[in-house]
This record gives C-alpha cells, structure tokens and sequence, in this order.
C-alpha cells in the first residue's frame, strides 16, 4: 500500500511539473493560466488504475469529476477576483478559495451524484 | 490577441520553484489516491479535478512579474499592483481551463473501459486542450493584450 503512494506521489509530482513548464512558456497570461487547470491527478491517477487493471472505477470517478471541474472553474474565478480586483496575496487567495472549491464539489456531489 | 511562446520565464524559475511544484503536486496526487481509496470511486472522482498545480503556479507567476517589474526601476507598490494583475489574468485563464475538465471527464465517463487505456487517456487529454482552446478564443482571444 505504501508503495501505490510513493508511486502516486512521484507520477504526481512529474506531470505536475510538466505541465507547469509548458504552462509557463505561454503568453499571453490568461491562456497559459489554461494549464494551471491541467488533468495533472486525473491522468496520474488514472494512469495508475489502468496499470492496476482497476478499470471499472474509470466511469464512475469521469462522472464525478465533472462536479470536481465545476468547483474548480468557480475555485479560478474566485481566485483571480480576490488578486485581481482586491489586491490579495495570491497564497492567501488560492489557500482561501480551497474552501470555496470544497464546498461546491460537496454541494454538488450531495444534489446530483450522492 | 495571437498566442506566442515566451521561453524566458524558464529562465526566470528558479531551481527550488520547480522542487515546490513537484512535492505539491506528488503530494495532492496522492491525497488524492488515499481519499478514493477510503471514500469510494464517486467521492474521489470530484479531487481528479482539485486544484494541484494552481497556488503554487499562481504565486510563482506574481513573485516573477513583480521582481520583473522592480528590475524595470518601478516602487514596490506598482511592481505588487502588476503582480497582483497578472497573476489575476492567470487564474482567470485557469476558468477555460476549468472548462476542458469537464471534457476530460465526459472521455473517461462514456468511453468503454475495453478500449486501450492509452488511447482513452490520449482522447480524454486532446478533449481537454481542445474545450479549454475554443472557451479561451471564443471569451478572452479577442481581448486586447497585456502591456507586461
């Protein structure tokens, strides 16, 4: 079991990285913040369970992802209003909005997928 | 406003910059993993799409600009008010982003699982670039692009 972490954290960290790259060689700014919205845990988590041959969770985790892609457009939003328009620290606003992004995939998993 | 790359900001990165966007990411990837594994393939499909690589690259991107900005002669303020733009303008784009997400999920959702998981995986990232490109051209292409 510990092993499956260490795997998940080191191809996690790898693609993240990746794509932070790329992400970063665009201009202008708000298209390379496209890649600060990367698949970097799906594709490595996803990676993994077709390496363990866990294909029947692939369906049910892609339908939930998308309360998961919601929550995060909001969680962007919200981010970009509170360093854009009122100044905040970008840590602090994108720590915060880890809240915000909770509490909307939640809400959404409770509505339509609990 | 025409996309172009811009290979300086590679050199602006420094080496522990890259070393925090690999513990955070390696980290969320494998929260991730525990919490599907102790709540179940619903719950643990909503953190595919958690913000991983987001505060760090966010907070990179407003460091690097302000220290860009101080370089060009402008007082701490400004240099911090054009961090704080860009940085804005980048999370902004993560919206679009945000967008091909769910392209990505309707990939996994609806192919069957028999295909060659290679593919689906290939598919689902296409998917993902694809819906991100047109929102962003669609909503923010025509935009008028930044001075900095």
């Amino acid at each position: 079991m510990s092993v499956e972490y260490i795997i998940r954290f080191l191809f996690g960290g790898l693609i993240v990285s990746l794509f932070a790259v790329v992400g970063g060689l665009f201009r202008p700014r708000s298209f390379s913040g496209i890649f600060a919205a990367a698949p970097t845990v799906a594709l490595a988590s996803l990676g993994l369970a077709f390496v363990q041959g866990e294909l029947q969770k692939v369906p049910v985790e892609g339908r939930s992802m998308h309360a998961g892609a919601v929550a995060l457009g909001v969680y962007s939003w919200f981010t970009s209003y509170l360093t854009a328009k009122m100044s905040w620290h970008s840590l602090a606003a994108t720590v915060l909005a880890y809240l915000v992004w909770l509490a909307v995939a939640l809400g959404l998993w409770f509505v339509f997928l609990r | 406003m025409r996309v172009r790359v811009s290979p300086e900001s590679l050199k602006q990165t420094k080496w522990y910059e890259f070393l925090i966007r690999f513990l955070f990411g390696g980290l969320m990837t494998a929260a991730t993993g525990w919490v599907a594994l102790r709540y179940g393939p619903v719950i643990g499909g909503l953190f595919l799409a958690v913000p991983s690589i987001f505060p760090a690259s966010i907070t990179l991107v407003q460091t690097h600009q302000k220290e860009k900005e101080q370089q060009k002669g402008n007082s701490e303020e400004k240099s911090l008010d054009v961090g704080e733009h860009t940085a804005g303008k980048t999370a902004g784009g993560a919206v679009y982003g945000s967008t091909g997400l769910l392209a990505f999920g309707a990939v996994m959702w609806l192919l069957p699982a028999r295909m060659a998981p290679e593919l689906i995986l290939l598919l689902a990232l296409l998917a993902w670039l694809g819906l991100s490109i047109l929102t962003w051209w669609v909503f923010a292409g025509r935009e008028r692009p930044d001075p900095f």
